[in-house]
């Protein structure tokens, strides 16, 4: 099978729904000629010209609101960030309109608006710059998360993300846009809601969110060196999260670690572990373990930056430990 | 302010020591620099200084004589003359109890420790367990309260129940053995389990007992000793040796004569310290490895440590088992000091009064069996060192000094095992080093104009 890049298989999803689909069209800074800042449009703008690639100024709550009034009357479009952090100041519009107007309606106004943005840390990119925020929205009602870890997931996903109902955060972290993966060139799709098996074990189980994905299989790699027989699970949407798959591999385990790059209070791994608690009770055979970046603004300085993200050797140790438990 | 007396940490290896000894009593003044007690970790016994003055008071509850204690853990306190030690207060837990238990007593606004005492009351209950292992424990009718759990925090956890379920289901198994047979077996000593593995599927009679007590013959059962400190040690060194090093040995045999003229001479010269072969064979070591920096090297990940210092230990028998102390920069130590350091650092080994420091470092071993007619053997090598030397005895033999005018003569011989590590080293620069090891024995003066 062929491999793209992560951004490629971003880019030609919403390539392909842009050409059967006339009511798409992006807003964003820096999306129209210069193709945005991470390549998510490039080569789209001489195509689809500048009526269905908006380039905007710098005024989220204002463009978000238009995108909002736009799906409401039959549009579908697609707000791009770059950052996600700069979603920040478009709150209102997110909370008190995009995620309720369904629901206000009747369901009788669909809300078929996909935000996508850059998700993490890496790169020295400060901290205005190296944001997450999914927990955010996976508190609303109403939103859907897409966390794609790889090419193949990112393609499927804003796929999904395109031909859906719902308001869709589309998150992409900043360090897996350069990584190539097979793709297939048939049309495919992947629903919410499924998370993927990435490797099978019986020893203990991971979920592992993003770019954690990778990181974590590269670990359990190692750890299989020393018979340590980890399963992994992506769970690619937060919203919908697949907690069945989840307890099911907990089940077989006895035995669970949450790796997430960001904050911990409040996050998916308190989450996951709180449901684990509800549902999965006497499956576990240790207390619940959650890996994940230090609480703190993300520091400028490259070496403080590294400092705060869990690194395969932190990964490696949150693993032994919660065998050893 | 009482100052916490701990369990230190004496090597970067050390997570536990044994109290061995108070030295101070509870009660007694102590000043900085007196010593307060005796603590045995990584093979040495070590006595501690106090860095402060004060009272020494020790707890009742505090860890008793000869137990293994974590680092860190409180041993005792100082405090200032007339300062009660903190745990002559009560603690908090503790009035509440006794307020509960005097009811009349109690006042009206007496504190309110129910919630406390029931999360209390419920840890209390029987071991941590988990809710998997209370499930399994449950659908394999196992009684978890007895059980010992294998958690990381003692907790009981799935693989426990299922030792323990199987465990049950083995001593349940009937054995098929008449009364009798039983009876004898018991008297013998024999296990029933075991005689049902010999005599499968058939029922068990004394004369089956009988015969196999006579193959059994006086076979008691072994008497059973808990490993010393370090006997455990050396178990898991020898362990991880066999485990990690690639070991390659090289023998040679070395004429030793001069050296025993060296060592005769020195002797006759009545000095006050004569080195031994063991100071003799350690300069000589020295002097090879300032030449052969590799045989002084180690592996670490994907590095190789070339240790700028020649440290070097001698591997000593004693009471409480194998002690390596390290002469520490051997290579620039003149002959005689070699002799005085390591006949004091071996005295001290002996009478289990070396300190750790002196335990640790080495760079290279020398060991030697000569005294016991040994010639050859293949020494395990000291992780992380990358070699250690085999010294056989000296010996005198016939050999052939010049080949084309026949000539033999009785020399005194020796032979000598290298074994290196060849991960770190290959076979042509080892043999280079035991081939100049082998010159500087057999032509002691190479090495000791330097």
């Amino acid at each position: 099978m062929r491999e793209i890049t992560y951004t490629e298989a971003a880019r030609e999803a919403l390539a392909e729904q842009m050409a059967v689909d006339p009511s798409i069209f992006v807003v964003g800074e820096g999306i129209g000629e210069r193709g945005g800042n991470f390549n998510t449009t490039l080569g789209l703008y001489e195509k689809y010209g500048p009526m269905r690639l908006r380039d905007t100024p710098i005024v989220e709550r204002g463009f978000v609101g238009l995108c909002a009034g736009a799906a409401m009357t039959g549009s579908r479009p697609v707000v791009d960030f770059m950052f996600i952090d700069f979603i920040l100041d478009s709150m209102g519009e997110l909370l008190n309109q995009i995620s309720k107007i369904q629901y206000m309606s009747s369901g009788r106004i669909k809300m078929p608006i996909v935000l996508r943005g850059c998700i993490g840390i890496g790169g020295a990119a400060a901290t205005h710059h190296s944001g997450s925020y999914y927990p955010l929205f996976v508190h609303i009602p109403g939103f859907r998360v897409a966390t794609p870890s790889n090419p193949y997931d990112a393609k499927g996903l804003l796929k999904t993300a395109l031909t859906g109902d719902d308001p869709v955060l589309f998150l992409e972290h900043k360090l897996l846009l350069n990584r190539r993966g097979p793709v297939p060139e048939a049309e495919y799709a992947l629903p919410f809601g499924q998370a993927a098996v990435i490797r099978e074990g019986s020893d203990a189980t991971v979920v592992a969110l993003a770019v954690m994905a990778p990181k974590v299989l590269d670990v359990c790699d190692e750890l299989a060196k020393d018979r340590l027989d980890i399963e992994v699970i992506d769970p690619r949407t937060l919203a919908p999260l697949d907690m069945a798959t989840i307890l099911e591999s907990v089940g077989k385990t006895g035995r669970l670690l949450i790796a997430d790059e960001t904050f911990g209070p409040c996050g998916i791994g308190a989450e996951i572990s709180a449901q684990v608690m509800e549902q999965g009770f006497d499956d576990l055979d240790a207390p619940i373990a959650r890996l994940n970046g230090v609480h703190t603004p993300t520091p400028y300085s490259p070496s403080l930056e590294s400092a705060i993200i869990p690194d395969n050797a932190a990964i490696e140790k949150a693993i032994r430990d919660l065998v050893a438990e | 302010m009482a100052i916490e007396i701990v369990m230190p940490k004496l090597g970067w290896t050390m997570e536990e020591g044994i109290l061995d000894e108070w030295i101070k009593r509870d009660g007694d003044e102590v000043q900085p620099g007196d010593i307060i007690f005796v603590v045995e970790s990584d093979k040495a016994l070590q006595e501690i200084e106090a860095f402060d003055s004060g009272i020494l008071r020790i707890s009742p509850d505090a860890p008793p004589v000869g137990s293994t204690v974590k680092i860190g853990e409180t041993l005792a306190y100082l405090v200032e003359p007339g300062e009660a030690p903190p745990f002559d207060s009560p603690k908090a837990d503790e009035v509440q109890l006794t307020a509960h238990s005097s009811a009349s007593a109690l006042p009206a606004a007496a504190p309110k420790p129910l919630a406390r005492q029931r999360v209390k009351g419920r840890r209390g209950r029987g071991p941590a367990i988990s809710p998997r292992a209370r499930r399994v424990a449950r659908e394999l009718d196992v009684n978890w309260a007895i059980i010992t759990g294998s958690g990381a925090s003692g907790r009981i956890i799935e693989r426990d129940i299922r030792a323990a379920a199987e465990l049950a289901a083995a001593a349940h198994t009937e054995i098929n053995i008449s009364p009798v047979a039983r009876r004898v077996a018991q008297e013998a000593g024999i296990d029933p389990a075991e005689l049902e593995a010999r005599f499968p599927g058939a029922r068990i009679t004394r004369a089956d007992v009988e015969k196999a007590a006579a193959e059994h013959g006086t076979d008691a059962a072994p008497e059973r000793q808990p490993l010393s400190r370090i006997r455990q040690l050396t178990r898991d060194r020898m362990i991880q040796s066999a485990r990690t090093a690639v070991p390659v040995t090289l023998t040679t045999e070395v004429d030793a004569t001069e050296l025993q003229q060296l060592r005769r001479s020195l002797s006759a010269d009545g000095g006050e310290i004569v080195p031994s072969y063991n100071d003799l064979m350690l300069k000589v070591v020295a002097a090879a490895l300032t030449e052969q920096p590799m045989l002084n090297a180690s592996i670490e990940a994907d590095e190789l440590l070339l240790h700028s210092a020649i440290n070097i230990g001698l591997a000593v028998d004693t009471e409480r088992g194998l002690l390596v102390p390290v002469i520490r920069e051997a290579d620039r130590l003149s002959l005689l000091e070699v002799a005085a350091l390591s006949a004091d650092v071996v005295e001290r080994a002996r009478a289990g009064k070396i300190a750790a420091e002196d335990l640790q470092g080495g760079t290279f071993t020398i060991t030697n069996l000569g005294m016991y007619d040994i010639d050859a053997f293949t020494p395990i090598i000291n992780l992380p060192q990358c070699a250690i030397l085999g010294v056989g005895r000296i010996v005198p033999r016939q050999i052939v000094v010049d080949a084309e005018a026949q000539r033999l003569a009785i020399r005194q011989m020796m032979t000598l095992s290298l074994t290196f590590d060849h991960r770190v080293v290959d076979g042509a620069p080892a043999a280079r080093f035991l081939q100049r090891v082998k010159q500087y024995v057999e032509t002691p003066y190479l090495w000791l104009v330097n």
